[in-house]
């Protein structure tokens, strides 16, 4: 797996819209990452961010609008233009544990789960959950059915789905069944209350982190979470950080 | 057999048991990951510059690996000096009866600036305060580096000393004509101990789009790239003066350190190597040193301090 220190360029082929302010960006080459890997997006004169793999082959990654760049991103880039990318990045990724598993994802948590459920063996023993605030905000349910995974969906508001938090779901699962491993992606508190529901019903769990990310290979300390780097420690850890 | 030889050394009055010291601006300001690398063979970690007021730094890229080394211009980021020193107080907490030292690192946009941080560092204890004058990637909002005139680092130095009693580090510029001169300027006006070299500056182009990597443009150099200018001026400055010197940059192995040491170091600082080697680095490049010296019969880090000046 080649490793890309300084930003090289690739072509954007196709873009796909998955809800009103996000998109997932083509691209023309082969990225060879694990699930959980993370590359670093340059547009020259713009700025550089952290974006999960959406698909290593072709490499995509999907952008949810959230700040300046993610909206230069979604409003900007056209099918032709070029991005730059440097990576794959991240020693922590989700490895596959044989039994049931569970994928929970919030808001665009899904990107990396999504990466990890192509790599999954047997499709059928793995459920996802999928969070969101509202109908509009849900992402990825068709691509996870299309990939034959059975899906969960919870909102907020009820407007899709169970009405409450994808841990509440989660949580209704890790009573009545035995699960062999819970893979999260999200925001904090999801992911903590994850980690506590897991610790209580004694099941392994992988969760993917965020931090605000410079060098994004351990140099920099920006990224640091109680002494772990989620750039290199990660962005995949199987223990809540705050506890070690 | 021989005894191994000893790592120890004085460095102003202080002892470390270790010459290998983190250098400022790697690993950035979270205690917990900076008492992660007091768990290696260290004599001292030196923090993130700080300066009065919580400081953002450049947007990304601020810090890109190249053939032969590090480009950065992260714009020293820090949270402030008020809340650094709760961080250095929760380090020397986690480091608890370690022997490993801390340098509280720190720089300021004015003399004004610099005297108050260093009194307000000062309350934290660290072992030593250094001086940042010579930050190579802030000259838009900060100015030009202090480090770059004798007159300049003089008058900043000298105010510092009048208000803390904690030993003064002073952090040194390659980005000069005349370093022995800004080294013995720094040293009439009171420094304890210098530091040599704060990165080299440099750009990177992107050759597809034509365009500078680094938002802030310049950045400043480290690794293996900047070892010969790193060395060349840590020969300079302890020819001209008498004061301790931590030399730095790219050292990444045992014979880098122990070249460091001969060019007239006391200290040896280390950073970029953690790209190569991880936060192993340290104990890596104390393995070498220590094998290098047993290999070579040196009891001591003083039996090959400035043997380059030797001319016999």
């Amino acid at each position: 797996m080649t490793k890309i220190s300084l930003p090289q360029p690739v072509t954007v082929t196709k873009i796909i819209k998955e809800n009103s302010h996000t998109r997932t960006f083509i691209t023309d080459i082969n990225l060879p990452a694990m699930p959980g890997q993370f590359v670093m997006i340059w547009l020259p004169r713009q700025a550089e961010k952290p974006f999960s793999l959406t698909t290593t082959h072709p490499f995509s990654f999907t952008v949810m609008t959230v700040g300046p760049f993610t909206k230069i991103l979604n409003t900007a880039l056209q099918s032709g233009d070029r991005i730059w990318y440097r990576g794959p990045f991240g020693r922590g990724t989700y490895t596959p544990v044989p039994g049931k598993t569970i994928l929970v994802s919030g808001g665009c948590g899904c990107v990396p789960l999504y990466c990890l459920a192509q790599t999954l063996k047997s499709k059928t023993s793995t459920r996802v959950i999928i969070g969101a605030k509202t109908k509009t905000e849900l992402l990825f349910v068709n691509r996870f059915r299309r990939l034959g995974l059975k899906t969960v969906i919870t909102t907020d508001d009820g407007t899709a789905g169970l009405k409450g938090f994808t841990t509440n779901a989660l949580e209704a699962i890790l009573k009545t069944e035995k699960i062999a491993c819970v893979y999260g992606c999200g925001p904090d508190p999801m992911l903590k209350t994850i980690a506590d529901l897991c610790r209580a019903h004694h099941v392994r769990y992988q969760l993917s982190l965020e931090a605000l990310m410079k060098c994004g290979f351990g140099i920099c300390g920006s990224c640091s979470r109680k002494g772990k780097l989620v750039c290199l420690d990660g962005p995949v850890f199987t223990r809540w950080p705050d506890t070690l | 057999m021989a005894p191994p030889p000893s790592l120890s050394i004085n460095l102003a009055g202080v002892q470390l048991v270790n010459p290998l010291v983190l250098a400022s601006g790697f690993l950035g300001t979270d205690p917990h990951l900076l008492a992660r690398v007091a768990h290696a063979p260290i004599g001292a970690i030196t923090t993130k510059s700080c300066c009065l007021n919580p400081r953002q730094g450049h947007e990304n890229p601020t810090v890109l690996a190249w053939d032969h080394g590090l480009i950065n211009a992260v714009g020293l980021t820090n949270p402030g000096v008020n809340h650094e020193v709760q961080d250095i107080i929760a380090l020397k907490q986690l480091l608890n009866q370690s022997p490993v030292r801390i340098i509280a690192s720190f720089f300021g946009g004015t003399v004004t600036e610099f005297v108050q941080v260093a009194q307000i560092l000062s309350t934290a204890k660290p072992d030593f305060l250094e001086a940042n004058l010579s930050c190579p990637n802030t000259e838009a909002d900060l100015g030009r580096p202090f480090a770059i005139d004798p007159k300049v680092t003089y008058q900043v130095v000298k105010q510092i000393k009048q208000v803390t009693s904690v030993p003064l580090i002073v952090k040194l510029s390659p980005n000069v004509t005349d370093i022995q001169t800004i080294a013995l300027a720094a040293q009439s006006a009171g420094a304890d101990i210098l530091c040599a070299i704060n990165a080299v500056t440099g750009l990177l182009i992107d050759p597809e789009s034509g365009q500078p990597i680094l938002t802030n443009t310049i950045g400043g150099l480290s690794g293996p790239a900047i070892k010969p200018i790193a060395l060349k001026c840590v020969y300079q400055i302890s020819q001209a003066c008498k004061l301790p010197l931590i030399g730095l940059g790219g050292v990444s192995s045992g014979a880098d350190a122990a070249t460091m040491i001969m060019a007239g170091a006391t200290a040896v600082g280390v950073g970029t190597a953690i790209y190569y080697r991880g936060l192993r680095a340290f104990t890596k490049i104390t393995q070498e040193l220590n094998q290098f010296m047993t290999h070579h019969h040196y009891k001591s880090l003083t039996d090959f301090k400035g043997l380059a000046h030797d001319q016999n």
